[in-house]
């Protein structure tokens, strides 16, 4: 009985002891833990204030890109080849099917075109750049002017732009430049390829016209014949067939 | 020679379309050749139509009566706008373009009666004038189609014409005076290419004038002015074959003048309105109707004529007639006079007349290759 009592009573000492112990640790874990909240709280102190420099710091610098006028988020566009090229959101929205494309929110990483080489997509993002300095009431400049606004020379400049911009290109890049204003949706060089396309065909012989689009006659040559029979009078206006 | 490097991806057909729209209407022809899904596109009913909406933007005027250019072949001319109008009454050689030829027209027995933006109509006299037929002409594709014959064809008729976009045909109408002698004017209609004969629809109840510069064409209705009482504009709309009336403007009283009862009163359709003229030796009044659904009409001008009058007194007779040729931006009136063939340049602020070269009157032309079969 003795013993039992005397375990019993070691077992309280213990169990004292250790609760003692626990109390201990437990107010010293208490401190610990009070002094790491200190830290902490000392550390995110230090954070926050960093934070709030740097967004004041980010602010302001916002505020001056403001002043200027622009906010210069840009898309890079990439070629079948490869080729790459950023510009601005605003030059690209001359670009209907690009303008979508941001709007929808799946351009952020950069669009590809898989049917527009990069000689092709170097023009056409020059016809997009120029016309939207001039289109956009010349806003990326920063001098006031009001929308639409076009001085005479600004206006011959628009002409001579695009007039240069055809005239050194070959019968196959003209088509391919037609074909990829087509596919982006560039409404003004659709129609100024169109445009120089149509003026090149008018004097053109059929063989001529077949090599440069790339057609196979598909005619039957009785059928043929027919045709030609029946519209022979305007054949014989240019003799050329 | 350019080097035409050959393709290696065929162009797709919807840029192709976009090309060949710009193209005029010979070169579309041509190209039929091409290839049978060429010849399918320009064939294609809804291509032809937006080819002829694009045409649309940009009429030009054709000038068929040509014994005065002296070419022993029918010529339509051409003229690419009306600016270069009074250019070309000066120096008609340099400004005319060729626009169309045929060897089996004549001048002297084919002239053109009536007109509609996409073609031309003409009387053909046969057998010394004593018989006539009437045929239609596309001056862009040279197609060519003779109205069947009708009895009442004779010199007191008028004929109208013009494209009818819901049945997608072109209709002709027929008017003359009932053979009865209650003063009332028939009207007879064909759908090119569909009636074999004329169809007899509702007269008007009064008498009209069949004179060429008493009548237009605008908004799908022929137009005729209607001298006896109680006095309007006869209005027939084609393609609902309905008739209206619009009123002379108040104060517009033909009766006054001392020239025969038919006057010196023009009626004709320039830049988009009507157009009505009356003339005496002392003054050129020119009314507008601007607002045409409310019969309103505007004095546009009213012109002190004396000048004019002394500059053509000694060839004048009561078959004279003077009307408005051409009304300019600027407000200037080109003014033609005919017996003696004449024309005149009006400067509506210094009010001077400047004689010009004689000039037909020109149609307003949109190139189109519709169908007339």
């Amino acid at each position: 009985m003795a013993s039992q009592d005397c375990e019993a009573a070691a077992s309280s000492r213990a169990a004292a002891a250790s609760s003692q112990d626990c109390e201990a640790a437990a107010s010293s874990r208490a401190e610990k833990e009070e002094q790491k909240t200190v830290r902490v709280a000392a550390s995110s102190r230090a954070k926050k204030k960093e934070q709030k420099t740097v967004r004041v710091a980010a602010s302001s610098s916002r505020a001056e890109k403001e002043e200027q006028k622009e906010e210069r988020r840009t898309v890079r566009v990439t070629s079948n080849d490869g080729e790459e090229f950023e510009m601005d959101e605003a030059v690209a929205r001359g670009s209907v099917m690009l303008r979508h494309m941001m709007e929808l929110g799946i351009a952020l990483d950069g669009v590809t075109l898989p049917i527009v080489s990069g000689e092709i997509l170097a023009l056409a993002v020059s016809y997009l750049r120029f016309h939207r300095d001039y289109d956009d009431g010349g806003s990326g400049y920063g001098y006031g002017y009001s929308y639409g606004y076009h001085s005479e020379s600004e206006d011959t400049a628009l002409t001579n732009f695009d007039r240069d911009l055809v005239k050194q290109l070959d019968q196959a890049t003209l088509l391919d430049l037609l074909a990829a204003s087509n596919y982006m949706e560039i409404e003004g060089l659709l129609r100024l390829t169109c445009q120089t396309v149509a003026e090149k065909l008018k004097g053109k012989t059929t063989e001529e016209i077949r090599q440069t689009f790339c057609i196979q006659n598909d005619y039957p040559p009785e059928e043929e014949e027919e045709v030609r029979e029946e519209i022979s009078w305007a054949l014989e206006e240019k003799s050329l067939d | 020679m350019e080097r035409y490097p050959r393709r290696q991806v065929p162009v797709p057909i919807d840029v192709v379309a976009e090309i060949l729209v710009r193209l005029p209407v010979k070169s579309l022809i041509r190209f039929q050749c091409v290839s049978k899904t060429w010849r399918s596109l320009i064939l294609d009913p809804s291509f032809m139509h937006s080819h002829r909406r694009r045409s649309q933007q940009k009429p030009f005027l054709l000038i068929v009566e040509n014994c005065w250019m002296g070419s022993d072949t029918f010529t339509i001319f051409s003229l690419t706008n009306e600016a270069m109008l009074e250019e070309c009454c000066n120096s008609p050689k340099e400004t005319l373009v060729e626009y169309f030829k045929s060897p089996d027209i004549s001048s002297w027995d084919d002239a053109v009666v009536a007109s509609s933006p996409d073609l031309l109509l003409f009387r053909k006299d046969i057998d010394d004038r004593r018989g006539r037929c009437f045929f239609l002409l596309n001056p862009s594709t040279g197609e060519r189609l003779i109205l069947p014959e009708s009895p009442n064809s004779g010199d007191r008729c008028t004929l109208g014409l013009d494209y009818v976009p819901s049945i997608g045909r072109f209709k002709v109408a027929r008017f003359f005076p009932s053979a009865k002698a209650n003063a009332r004017t028939q009207c007879e209609v064909l759908v090119v290419g569909v009636d074999r004969s004329w169809r007899p629809t509702k007269d008007y109840p009064f008498a009209v004038i069949h004179r060429l510069d008493q009548y237009s064409l605008l908004n799908g209705a022929i137009h005729m002015v209607s001298s006896s009482l109680p006095g309007g504009i006869a209005v027939f709309n084609l393609h609902r074959e309905i008739w209206r009336m619009i009123q002379f403007p108040c104060g517009f009283c033909f009766r006054e003048n001392r020239w025969a009862a038919e006057g010196h009163m023009d009626l004709r359709e320039l830049t988009g309105s009507l157009y009505l003229s009356r003339f005496t030796p002392m003054k050129l009044e020119i009314w507008v109707l601007k607002d045409y659904e409310n019969e309103n009409w505007t004095m546009q001008y009213n012109i002190d004529t004396l000048q004019l009058f002394r500059m053509i007194w000694h060839d004048i007779e009561c078959y004279t007639r003077v009307h408005p040729l051409m009304i300019k931006d600027d407000g200037k009136i080109l003014i033609a006079v005919s017996t003696p063939s004449a024309v005149f340049h009006y400067d509506t602020e210094k009010k001077v007349f400047t004689a010009l070269k004689y000039i037909p009157q020109p149609c307003v032309y949109v190139e189109n290759y519709l169908p007339l079969n």
